[in-house]
């Protein structure tokens, strides 16, 4: 067997070990979170809803105290936090995490970013 | 009979004032220097003789470390390995902080929405000047949903700015409504269980029910301290994420 060639078996072998281990923390993981994950989902979901409207509701006073508008913002605000928070919740709900904005995350979640370095290096 | 909210009375150990500020050494704390106290001698010396095989002691502090590390891995990227140390911190420091609240005559100091806001506002804070540091002005794009109708676009703006206002009220609302809740829970059924036994004869037999559920509720408590602590630190993590890869 040459140089070479043993190293390349190593390398397979790495390889092997590697991915198995990969795979193996995977499995592991999803076991170990589901329960947890979901208890955790319907609590954020609670708090999401309601803290949207407080938020909302405080933006709008404290604008109406500064602009003299009272009670309109106030009004106005309780619903966009309202609406905010059901667009978080709604986020949440479609697996886009916490992210602002409507794209397709699947594409670059940082799980793949960090896939996508190892493979470079 | 002490009220069940009485335990989260802020008691004043040592009276300090600075400059007319009252800032009174007091229970809370006392609990967070414990916290900080338990933490550090516990890794300390879980760590001191760096086996290569462990012992049951430096195998949970790897495991604490593998945890942390595994999430801010998968929910950052390679990026957020500079923030490791300080989310690590976090985990410990609430973990302990609602483990060490569980003990009777203890303290909780996760369930003051003061502490918990103090510490979301921080995190908040850090994030947007993360993300300010790394993206400048272009940061400011993360809250123009792209796609969206011309018309709607003011509007969304809106809407995206209060949904980023959010984050550290709801952050901290849960760590701090979910701590209350249970504590008060837990106490309450003590309370009931303390009532019947006092109150004699068939009530006393009675006492049974509920002291079985404050067997099963504490149970549940140390889930929901732990769990508290890991939601807290993922969404850290989650807002991390956000502020490294703006979209």
């Amino acid at each position: 067997m040459t140089d070479d060639e043993s190293l390349t078996a190593l390398q397979q072998r790495i390889k092997t070990a590697d991915d198995a281990r990969k795979n193996a923390g995977k499995k592991a993981d999803n076991r170990a979170k589901l329960p947890a994950e979901a208890m955790a989902l319907v609590g954020r979901i609670a708090t999401e809803m309601v803290a949207g409207v407080a938020v909302g509701g405080f933006i709008g006073w404290l604008l109406d105290s500064w602009l003299g508008t009272s009670p309109l913002l106030m009004i106005v605000f309780f619903f966009l936090g309202a609406g905010a928070g059901m667009m978080n919740i709604w986020r949440m709900a479609t697996g886009h995490g916490l992210k602002i904005g409507y794209f397709d995350h699947q594409k670059d979640t940082p799980a793949d970013d960090d896939e996508q370095d190892r493979t470079r290096d | 009979m002490h009220s069940p909210v009485e335990q989260f009375t802020i008691k004043s150990l040592l009276a300090l004032e600075l400059f007319g500020f009252d800032i009174s050494f007091s229970n809370s704390a006392l609990f967070m220097m414990l916290s900080v106290l338990v933490s550090v001698t516990y890794l300390t010396m879980a760590m001191r003789r760096r086996e290569i095989v462990p012992g049951r002691l430096q195998a949970s502090a790897e495991m604490f470390y593998e945890f942390i590390s595994e999430m801010v891995k998968s929910n950052v990227g390679s990026e957020g390995r500079p923030f490791f140390p300080f989310i690590f911190t976090l985990f410990i420091f609430l973990l302990f902080g609602n483990m060490l609240g569980l003990i009777p005559y203890s303290y909780t100091f996760t369930s003051q929405i003061v502490v918990t806001f103090v510490l979301a506002a921080f995190i908040f804070v850090g994030v947007t000047l993360v993300a300010l540091i790394k993206h400048g002005m272009h940061f400011f794009s993360f809250f123009v949903p792209p796609g969206a109708p011309k018309v709607l676009v003011p509007f969304l703006i809106i809407i995206e700015v209060i949904s980023y206002f959010v984050r550290p009220v709801s952050l901290s609302v849960r760590l701090f409504a979910n701590m209350l809740a249970g504590h008060t829970m837990l106490k309450v059924f003590a309370g009931l269980a303390v009532m019947l036994t006092s109150a004699g004869g068939v009530f006393a037999a009675g006492s049974v029910l509920p002291f079985l559920a404050l067997i099963g509720l504490t149970g549940l408590e140390v889930l929901v301290a732990g769990l508290q602590a890991y939601v807290f630190t993922i969404l850290t993590c989650m807002y991390l994420n956000d502020a490294l890869h703006l979209h």
